[in-house]
């Protein structure tokens, strides 16, 4: 890396600021338990020390000054962190960030956790460096934002660099048809364009709120793939935890076509649901767990004949999984951590597979997975499907979306903005206009 | 009902490796191996007296509470919590035995269960409804049951009725020992509980979302610890004759060091086994019984124990950074 046309390979992101690279990102870069000021001059503290002791008024008020820079005069630079507004907290990382007017300004993702207020501020902010000379690297996947901030856009789609437009050519539709990529060619998806035949109902969602959703409602049927598109942001990984009764929504209910409302994952587990989290290593597999401990764990309840279980029940069920789905290992004992992704993508899908569920829940399964394990759980899907099971997809990769569903919504800011039933004309494109 | 999942890609069969010996196989014997090194190590410096009919019973009467509390607080281990009020309920749980068997002698076995039972329920439920720091309220708790025996007794031995010397039986006692190891063996290996803790013991979040109701398998575990430690200030009462504020006093450390001597990881998990109890607890008692017949001096004894309890702890963590005291 060049910075300036000299080498640039900073030690840490503080090595990083002193050379005049400073960055504010999406997510919270404060430290909660000290002052606003503190937090400003973290780091730097020495230049108001006088025999090692910190002069605490002099720090503050260079503080009061930096943060009038920001645009936030009303942070009172003494207040603790942890009891300013997100947003506030935001604006002394950026008041952080301008302490030495940087080179180069990177802003992360950074508008996403800001209002209207914060975003006009930092918005002045990059105007103000740019006509002082200085870069700004603007990372967004907001298609509005970027066309009324950027002089270029440059597009990178799964860590690879596929184009650089100028001011001429940063038109909105080409750009999201830059970002999501032509049709996919691999043809592993679903082949058929059947409608889901069955009517009977597998699960509701009823006017669901928490956290980022807002009043969502659906009905899954029994035998369809539900797929659910939207940002990373917009609420769908909420939906599918809510779903699997780990996050209690504020409002609304989860229930069953029997009228089971889903309030725990015990709940959940005893009625046939299955949940495939995003966060494969720390949520869905114990990792230092064998194999077979794995995939049995919820199945403990199934196995047990007058409260106890036999090791020779726990090793056939596993077995039997193991084999079906092909796992790659030396056997079953073997500790999950060992396998590859892929292979503990499989292991997660034969524990609910092993405990008989008849609704699965995938939040992203095949994040992190190769190509060919990724077929596998497409056929796994389909092979459900044919068997009268519920699930619902929710992916970050719209080609799996488009390629596998008998229905898809999309999500955007918490609410359902569409819904798709499965055709072949459905492209990305047609699908993303509805999430950004 | 069963899926038919006929279809999955093939992807080539695992590779069968051969029977190596790993690292992990080595730790696993190592405890039983440093169990026999001890043993044939005052065997010798003791001149033989270590392995006598006479001694090794002395050495099982001796060990015996520590056997039973140790084994139990197995479980709590497991979830990668601990238990400090294990002592502190030993003692309270004697006291309360032994102002029962002035009532009445066959009250003060299921007193002394039924008062650890009470405990455990209690530390379960401020730790998991509550939401307190479980390490917080097994601290509070021994303060608060120290200072129950100590006003019961009056800070002095409180003797117990003189019918209860024959409960003192070692013939009984080997019985009661083996019916309790296989049922917590049992209870450890072949169900959901024990399954349950392990689980929690290794991840909690995934055990969560693979069915484990964590508050209740955590209550459960500090209930089988609690219990475990009445029926021991039972059999502690029964062995001296009286109660007092110094029955169980070193129990809560030897019990967490008897179980990772034994090879299991301080923080639970896959490694938690009954057997590391059992050796564990072999270890700390021949390690004090043979440094008595070698005379080297009980005054020795804690050194040595504080020496071996790290070394151990830092062969088996290598690189286990989670927290010790939660």
């Amino acid at each position: 890396m060049l910075l300036m046309g000299r080498e640039h390979s900073p030690k840490d992101s503080f090595d990083a600021s002193e050379r005049g690279v400073a960055m504010i990102v999406q997510e919270q870069g404060t430290i909660a338990t000290i002052s606003a000021a503190a937090n400003i001059f973290a780091g730097r503290e020495s230049q108001y020390c006088k025999l090692g002791l910190l002069n605490r008024k002099k720090l503050n008020a260079a503080a009061s000054e930096l943060l009038n820079r920001a645009g936030a005069s009303s942070i009172t630079p003494t207040s603790v962190a942890g009891s300013l507004s997100l947003e506030d907290r935001k604006l002394v990382e950026l008041a952080r960030a301008l302490y030495k007017t940087p080179e180069l300004f990177i802003v992360d993702e950074t508008t996403t956790a800001l209002s209207q207020r914060g975003r006009s501020i930092l918005y002045k902010i990059i105007r103000e460096l740019k006509e002082a000379g200085k870069a700004v690297l603007f990372i967004s996947h907001d298609i509005d934002e970027l066309m009324s901030l950027c002089d270029a856009v440059t597009i990178l789609r799964d860590g690879t660099y596929v184009d650089t437009l100028n001011k001429e050519r940063m038109v909105p539709h080409a750009m999201k048809t830059l970002m999501v990529g032509r049709e996919i060619s691999d043809n592993y998806y679903r082949i058929d364009y059947d409608p889901c035949g069955v009517a009977a109902t597998a699960m509701i969602v009823e006017s669901v709120s928490t956290g980022a959703l807002h009043d969502v409602s659906f009905t899954l049927r029994k035998g369809e793939i539900l797929g659910i598109a939207g940002l990373t942001d917009c609420g769908m990984h909420e939906l599918a935890r809510a779903m699997f009764g780990l996050v209690k929504p504020d409002q609304g209910r989860v229930k069953l076509g029997d009228g089971t409302v889903i309030d725990s994952p015990t709940t959940a587990i005893s009625r046939k649901i299955g949940f495939v989290s995003k966060n494969r290593d720390i949520e869905a597999i114990l990792a230092s767990a064998s194999i077979k401990d794995n995939i049995v764990l919820p199945s403990l309840g199934k196995l047990q004949k007058f409260g106890l279980i036999s090791h020779r029940s726990e090793r056939s069920l596993a077995e039997e999984w193991a084999a079906r789905l092909k796992i790659k290992m030396r056997s079953i004992k073997q500790a999950c951590s060992e396998l590859s992704g892929g292979n503990k993508q499989k292991v997660v899908l034969a524990k609910w597979l092993a405990n008989d569920s008849r609704i699965f829940i995938f939040d992203c399964p095949t994040r992190g997975i190769d190509v060919g394990v990724k077929e596998a759980i497409y056929r796994i899907m389909e092979d459900l499907k044919r068997d009268g099971c519920s699930i619902v997809m929710v992916s970050e990769e719209l080609a799996e979306v488009i390629g596998m569903s008998d229905r898809i919504l999309t999500l955007k800011d918490g609410r359902i903005s569409s819904s798709f039933e499965r055709s072949a004309e459905i492209t990305e494109a047609t699908v993303i206009q509805y999430m950004i | 009902m069963k899926h038919s999942i006929s279809t999955a890609a093939a992807i080539g069969a695992g590779e069968k490796s051969g029977g190596r010996l790993s690292s992990s196989d080595i730790l696993k014997y190592l405890p039983l191996a440093g169990l026999v090194m001890l043993v044939v190590f005052f065997q010798v410096t003791s001149g033989g007296r270590l392995l006598t009919a006479q001694n090794l019973k002395l050495v099982f009467v001796q060990s015996y509470a520590l056997f039973l509390a140790a084994i139990a607080g197995a479980f709590v281990i497991a979830t990668d919590n601990l238990d400090f009020s294990m002592g502190a309920t030993l003692g309270f749980a004697s006291a309360c035995a032994c102002f029962a068997a002035m009532v009445d002698v066959r009250l003060a076995l299921p007193v002394a269960v039924a008062v650890g039972l009470v405990v455990g329920l209690a530390n379960g439920v401020a730790h998991v409804v509550f939401r307190l720091p479980s390490f917080i309220v097994c601290l509070c708790m021994m303060f608060i049951l120290t200072a129950a025996t100590q006003t019961m007794t009056k800070g002095t031995s409180m003797m117990m009725p003189v019918s209860m010397m024959s409960f003192d039986n070692t013939l009984m006692k080997v019985a009661v020992f083996v019916v309790y190891l296989a049922f917590m063996l049992v209870l450890f290996e072949y169900t959901k509980v024990g399954k349950h803790l392990k689980a929690i013991g290794i991840s909690p979040e995934a055990a969560r979302q693979s069915g484990v109701d964590i508050g209740k398998m955590k209550i459960i575990a500090y209930m089988i610890t609690g219990a475990a430690a009445g029926f021991a200030g039972f059999f502690t009462l029964i062995r001296s004759g009286a109660a007092s504020p110094a029955n169980g006093q070193t129990m809560t450390t030897d019990v967490i060091i008897a179980i990772v001597l034994g090879g299991m990881s301080i923080s639970g998990g896959a490694t938690s086994k009954i057997s590391a109890a059992l050796i564990g607890t072999l270890v700390i008692t021949v390690l004090g019984n043979g440094m008595v017949l070698s005379g080297m001096g009980g005054d020795a004894q804690q050194l040595i124990k504080g020496i071996i309890f790290i070394a151990v702890v830092a062969v088996s963590a290598r690189g286990n950074t989670s927290a010790i005291v939660k």
